[in-house]
């Protein structure tokens, strides 16, 4: 079967949730995205597990085909991104749930994980911590004389590997260009900026894997090891780097990253 | 860099971004919206390009007398390695690198203006190479 969509009323907001309908035997993982994006970003991944894993991914409010919150709001802070994520999933009747993140949802699977009981989490292109930016650059990602479908296309396009397919590529680039200031001032400027977990790390008990676009410029390989050793708590930590990938590795290669998550998954 | 090597190399900018980048410049990467300025400094030299509807139509070494509309200024050391890695958005990223350029004028110019500037960069780094 194709993936499928249907709706849920969650804190009184439409949420639009996909499913590849895939076997629920072995966990159904539940996919978080980057900033701005929405649940088209892990179709490529629904797509390649659907015979393995019944693979779940929703859009948050503003994003996709979600409804915003009351007042046309977007959620702008990560408690709250990430409680509201643990509602969808409980609402949805998952248990004991795979998180996998690409991004802001590589950050927020570790959010997640500090809270509740999960199976197995993937963070990709992730991290604990996301230092504050200038409010001048939080300020411009929603402004009337800058748009950030034209002001993030080179940005985007420097987050690309090399590997990623044309098709792909274009695909990644389609997201930026259809992004919408609120949504991305919200998740960019408000979730992620100034996410912090680090205290929390060590009460990760569930096993994790990290994933690293070798071409991901955002990436700082110092970073992510001293973010390792604080999973002390976690029975296997893994941390892949992937050749030719770049920020967006789901997107760019869902053949790989589907197999290696998969692998990950079969063999915690 | 010497000025009078500078401003050949400048030429060799105008005759890229004017013949095989254009149709990337322009279209791909949005300059045929733009005309003005961009005011570049290597190691405390500046030198201003002057573009009209995405075409290099000047180079002159200075700011202009109007003042620096948008534009990023460096050490050589630091415009060297832009050269190498060609990577704009980690060179400017105040975030991800400890030694990005400067952010000359208007921000708002700045940010309206990523692509543009972007591929520029892209390209001096490109004749610069020769």
């Amino acid at each position: 079967m194709a993936i499928t969509a249907k709706y849920l009323i969650v804190d009184g907001v439409k949420v639009c949730c996909e499913t590849n309908n895939g076997p629920a035997q072995k966990g159904t993982i539940v996919c978080l995205g980057s900033a701005g994006r929405d649940s088209r970003q892990f179709h490529g991944i629904m797509d390649e597990l659907k015979e393995q894993f019944e693979v779940v991914a929703f859009d948050m409010p503003g994003h996709g085909k979600s409804w915003p919150l009351k007042g046309n709001r977007v959620i702008s802070e990560y408690h709250e991104y990430g409680d509201f994520i643990i509602k969808v999933v409980t609402e949805l009747g998952i248990i004991n749930p795979i998180y996998i993140g690409c991004a802001l949802g590589g950050n927020t699977v570790f959010y997640i994980a500090q809270r509740q009981p999960v199976r197995a989490i993937v963070s990709m292109a992730g991290g604990d911590y996301t230092p504050n930016v200038d409010q001048s650059v939080i300020d411009m990602l929603n402004y009337p004389y800058s748009n950030v479908q034209y002001s993030h296309y080179d940005f985007t396009e420097s987050l690309i590997g090399s590997a990623a397919s044309p098709e792909n590529k274009a695909f990644i680039l389609w997201g930026v260009c259809s992004e919408c200031g609120v949504v991305k001032a919200a998740d960019y400027g408000g979730v992620f900026n100034g996410f912090d977990v680090r205290a929390g790390m060590r009460d990760i008990t569930c096993p994790t894997l990290i994933l690293r676009g070798e071409q991901d410029w955002t990436a700082i390989e110092d970073k992510l090891k001293t973010m390792m050793e604080s999973l002390i708590s976690s029975p296997k930590v893994v941390y892949k780097v992937l050749a030719g990938l770049g920020h967006y590795s789901p997107q760019e290669s869902p053949l790989l990253v589907a197999g290696v998550i998969s692998e990950f998954i079969s063999n915690r | 860099m010497e000025k009078a090597v500078m401003l050949e190399k400048f030429e060799q900018v105008k005759d890229l971004i004017n013949g095989t980048e254009a149709v990337n410049f322009k279209e791909k990467y949005f300059a045929r919206f733009f005309s003005g300025d961009i005011t570049l400094v290597f190691d405390k030299v500046p030198y201003t390009l002057t573009f009209h509807k995405g075409t290099m139509i000047d180079v002159m070494y200075g700011k202009p007398l109007t003042g620096i509309n948008f534009g990023l200024g460096g050490t050589q050391a630091q415009w060297e390695d832009f050269y190498k890695h060609r990577n704009f958005q980690l060179a400017t990223s105040a975030k991800r690198n400890p030694n990005c350029f400067e952010f000359l004028g208007s921000s708002l110019a700045f940010r309206q203006n990523n692509n543009v500037i972007a591929h520029l960069l892209r390209v001096i780094a490109m004749a610069m190479a020769k």
